[in-house]
């Protein structure tokens, strides 16, 4: 009795609290503590005063405000190609006939799904000055000895970027065009507007703050993203926060760990800037005439364009996706990186290699899997009863258990690493560096946010009376609890788990900086071969991640009937 | 079966007082509505019963049972109260058959399997849902949810059913048979049923008797009939029917003066306010009678609508507009001068 009415009320402190007290200690310890630690690393130095180190540690090294500097602006960069290629994609399959619009909203968010280092990888190898297959091609086509085109410099990043970034803009304003309420284009055009002042003066301003959403999710990613900088900016001396942070954290010691935190500050900053600069672009925007329910939009004929389009559509997918990914698959073939593509000279050696023999991809394997397995199982659980707490309770404080669960995945992971290596590395007598620890809190913390998100969003959709009619009908909290909400929250806890397990198998950033040498992942064994020059090796492990995640995202669609995955 | 006693209820939420001073007593197998806008606590009054909700002062009984006492400390947990009750939007779980959500409270007091198959049955039937058992929620209309829903609150043989705006959601003529199910499956089962709606037809066809609340407050408790014929108040006058509001000063015991300046008007009923305040008369459209000459008020008709088995007139007496209903046996074309009577009328004090 007590604990129904602390749990459901939950005025006094009681049996809810404890309840709630748990999950938010966890929180506390795994996210807050280590991350509040980078801010104190900063201004304290190692004597114990105060200090502005951090600042003069950024504006005195030239590559470190250089890497400060290309970071925002690549990240404005990409926002803008991510717009200027998300929108009218966006546009042309919720709002016009083309041909297969379907197929095509479904194709176009491909990329969200692909590891963007795996997609650094591919575009390596069509674009890499000496061996890119495009480069090759044309070459030889045009009888030149210069490479048109070369991918490891500044602007190689910020095309990769917008190439995997652009489906936050394009899902965000998709999903905008559909809601929109049809009879206010309706109401335009009686005006006397054509079609295209209609889209001018209506639809673009409508869609205006989902375009904003969009762009700051972008931003956020490019500026927190390390495998893209990693894989095409570093090859051409191209550094961003993300890679300078790994550079001092590999350079070692207090002084190294100093540097990393310092520009780690910088990195937050960026994002949190972003965050506000979209708050205030939005402030006066709540206007709601994107209904909640879903529409028939008004679709534009596009008459003799419609093959055009198709054809474009088709070219774009072919080019972005397709080309790159099937580049993977034919160099996980090969018998050696550089070799003519031919029928003799495919084999599935390589993959033979990295699952039967090779110590460093098994071991990595294994160790992804063990760590995504548990850190899923473990958050699914407990970011289940956090989405209970704040969904269905009025505990006092359980905003800011909301606040403690999506903190680690708001700031980059770069940064999220940085506070595990400052809170786990013995200073507070806990010693968790380079083992398998470290890397299993951090991607706990890191993906709470899947879970509180996606159970709480199954929650919301239970009403309040399910539950109550169980209750009336004699069920006790628990019994209800068992009855009625766990079996319909199903997909969303299946989702949960689904959603954490398929990122956390190819993680790279994180991992990168807290990996050991016993404790190597996917997504580093990756990255280091693909580093240290072994392609075919690299494309394999690269080809079977890709596999488990098609593979994954399938089994989610259909185990959930749809509801979750693409 | 039992009645159901509220004492002193007060519901406070922060600063906002939802209910307050509530006090019914409820007979067994009586018909109880709470009736009133939304938003005057009828709904909150309901789930305190239900015991969702714990009351911030007052006792609560159901039978003798005392299940909910601010001043005792008690307060007893909804699956304690054996309480059947239907929601406004059924609450039927989509993830069980009909068969398991009607079983669902005697698998819980851990029946036999063939009692719970028995009983099911039973029910299903009474509610005119033979050999729908095995179908799923989503596969039902609207107004079979309610019914499942209705079975699973009799299914437990409760001591008192709770019915939260049941009907809201159905089509008018649904809404029409619903009433007269629910009526005939509480003469068959002689359950005490308290019934929340808004509206007033609906509580008028089913209910032995109704509270109407406004604000958080009782307003009347009474039976349909004298609800409409003496409303307590000028909320419950306006609330319940149409009537006609018409400004006015007592001048006498039994005679106020318009405030239309039309001259004053002898009114037979009960005058609260003291002679010379101001108050206001409530007449119903029926209650004015309209005759070309003899009656005290003088008026023009405004506007005619037929409707049939009558006349709705408007009708402009001074700067006051009043409605009148009369049968369509004569009829005083728009524009002609006519003289009205007030047959019963009510003042109430401002």
């Amino acid at each position: 009795m007590l604990t129904l009415r602390s749990i459901t009320k939950g005025r006094k402190i009681g049996t809810g609290h404890l309840f709630m007290g748990v999950p938010a200690l966890i929180l506390i310890l795994v996210a807050a503590f280590p991350i509040s630690l980078i801010f104190i690393q900063s201004v304290i130095s190692e004597a114990g005063t105060l200090t502005t180190g951090f600042l003069e540690r950024i504006f005195e090294v030239k590559s470190n405000y250089m890497s400060l500097i290309n970071t925002l602006s690549i990240s404005l960069l990409t926002v803008f190609f991510t717009i200027l290629i998300g929108c009218p994609l966006a546009w042309v399959v919720t709002r016009t006939d083309m041909p297969f619009k379907g197929v095509f909203k479904t194709l176009f968010i491909v990329p969200y799904m692909i590891p963007p280092f795996i997609g650094a990888i591919a575009w390596g190898f069509l674009l890499s000055p000496r061996t890119g297959f495009v480069n090759k091609w044309l070459m030889a086509l045009f009888n030149s000895s210069t490479p048109p085109f070369n991918i490891y410099t500044y602007s190689g990043v910020v095309f990769v970027m917008s190439l995997y970034f652009y489906p936050y803009v394009f899902i965000t304003v998709a999903g905008a065009l559909e809601r929109m309420d049809p009879s206010l284009e309706e109401a335009a055009r009686n005006a006397g507007a054509n079609r295209f002042r209609v889209v001018k003066d209506i639809t673009l301003p409508s869609v205006a703050p989902s375009i904003a959403a969009g762009a700051l999710l972008v931003f956020i990613a490019a500026c927190s993203n390390f495998g893209i900088p990693a894989l095409i900016g570093s090859e051409g001396r191209v550094y961003v926060l993300t890679t300078r942070i790994f550079f001092y954290i590999y350079s070692g010691g207090f002084e190294g760990l100093q540097m990393a935190s310092s520009l780690s500050i910088f990195l937050v900053i960026t994002s949190a800037l972003a965050l506000l600069a979209n708050r205030w672009y939005l402030r006066n925007k709540q206007f709601t005439i994107i209904a909640g329910k879903s529409m028939r939009p008004n679709l534009i004929l596009l008459g003799k364009y419609r093959i055009p389009f198709f054809i474009g559509c088709c070219l774009f997918t072919f080019s972005t996706m397709f080309a790159p990914l099937l580049c993977i698959v034919l160099i996980s073939l090969l018998k050696a990186y550089g070799v003519d593509i031919a029928w003799k000279n495919f084999t599935l050696e390589n993959f033979r290699f990295i699952l039967f023999e090779y110590d460093l991809t098994r071991a990595s394997i294994w160790n992804s899997i063990k760590l995504s397995l548990t850190a899923a199982t473990f958050l699914t659980i407990m970011g289940s009863l956090i989405a209970y707490i704040i969904v269905r309770t009025k505990l006092t404080g359980r905003r800011i258990l909301e606040f403690l669960s999506t903190l680690p995945y708001s700031i980059p992971g770069t940064v999220l690493a940085i506070g595990m290596i400052l809170a786990f590395s013995g200073k507070f007598g806990i010693n968790f560096y380079n083992t398998i620890w470290i890397l299993l809190i951090a991607y706990t913390a890191r993906y709470m946010a899947f879970a509180v998100k996606s159970v709480g969003a199954s929650l919301e959709q239970v009403h309040m009376s399910l539950e109550e009619a169980a209750r009336i009908s004699g069920a006790g909290w628990g019994r209800t609890f068992r009855d009625i909400v766990v079996p319909l929250v199903k997909p969303g806890l299946i989702a949960a788990w689904f959603l954490a397990f398929m990122p956390m198998l190819r993680e790279l950033t994180v991992s990168v900086l807290l990996y050991g040498p016993e404790t190597r992942t996917i997504g580093v064994a990756v990255y280091e071969l693909q580093d240290a020059g072994y392609y075919d090796t690299a494309a394999a492990l690269a080809t079977c991640v890709l596999i488990v995640i098609f593979a994954g995202n399938f089994l989610l669609k259909r185990i959930t009937g749809g509801e979750f995955g693409f | 079966m039992a009645g159901v006693r509220l004492v002193g209820i007060k519901k406070q939420f922060g600063d906002v007082v939802a209910v307050d001073q509530f006090s019914v007593d409820i007979a067994d197998g009586e018909f109880v509505s709470f009736l009133g806008p939304s938003g005057c606590g009828k709904t909150t009054t309901l789930r305190m019963v239900a015991g969702f909700d714990m009351p911030t002062a007052g006792d609560i009984y159901i039978g003798d049972t005392l299940m909910s006492s601010v001043e005792q400390k008690r307060f007893d947990p909804p699956e304690k109260r054996n309480i059947g009750m239907v929601f406004q939007n059924y609450a039927v779980w989509p993830h069980m058959t009909v068969f398991a959500n009607i079983g669902y409270p005697l698998k819980i007091k851990k029946e036999k399997r063939s009692t719970i198959k028995d009983k099911v049955e039973y029910n299903l039937a009474l509610v005119g849902l033979e050999g729908f058992g095995e179908r799923y929620p989503h596969q039902l209309s609207g107004g079979q949810q309610q019914r499942v829903a209705l079975a699973r609150a009799l299914i437990m043989n409760p001591e008192v059913m709770l019915l939260d705006e049941p009907l809201s959601n159905l089509d008018a003529k649904l809404r029409e048979e619903m009433r007269f199910e629910i009526k005939d499956l509480q003469k068959k089962t002689g359950v005490t049923i308290t019934y929340v709606t808004h509206d007033q037809a609906e509580a008028m066809v089913m209910s032995d008797r109704i509270v109407v609340m406004d604000n958080g407050y009782i307003q009347q408790i009474d039976s349909p009939r004298e609800i409409y014929e003496n409303p307590a108040n000028k909320f419950v006058a306006d609330f319940i029917g149409l009537t006609n509001f018409v400004e006015c000063e007592v001048i006498s015991r039994d005679t106020v003066l318009l405030k239309d300046g039309t001259g004053s008007h002898k009114v037979k009923a009960h005058i609260p306010s003291g002679i010379g305040e101001e108050a206001v008369l409530s007449v119903r459209p029926e209650n004015i009678e309209i005759a070309e000459k003899g009656g005290d008020i003088k008026g023009v008709v405004r506007r005619t609508v037929y409707l049939g088995n009558m006349i709705d007139y408007r009708i402009g007496v001074g700067d006051v507009e009043l409605r009148v209903e009369k049968d369509a046996e004569e009829v005083f074309p728009e524009g002609s001068e006519v003289k009205l009577r007030f047959k019963k009328s009510f003042i109430f004090s401002l």
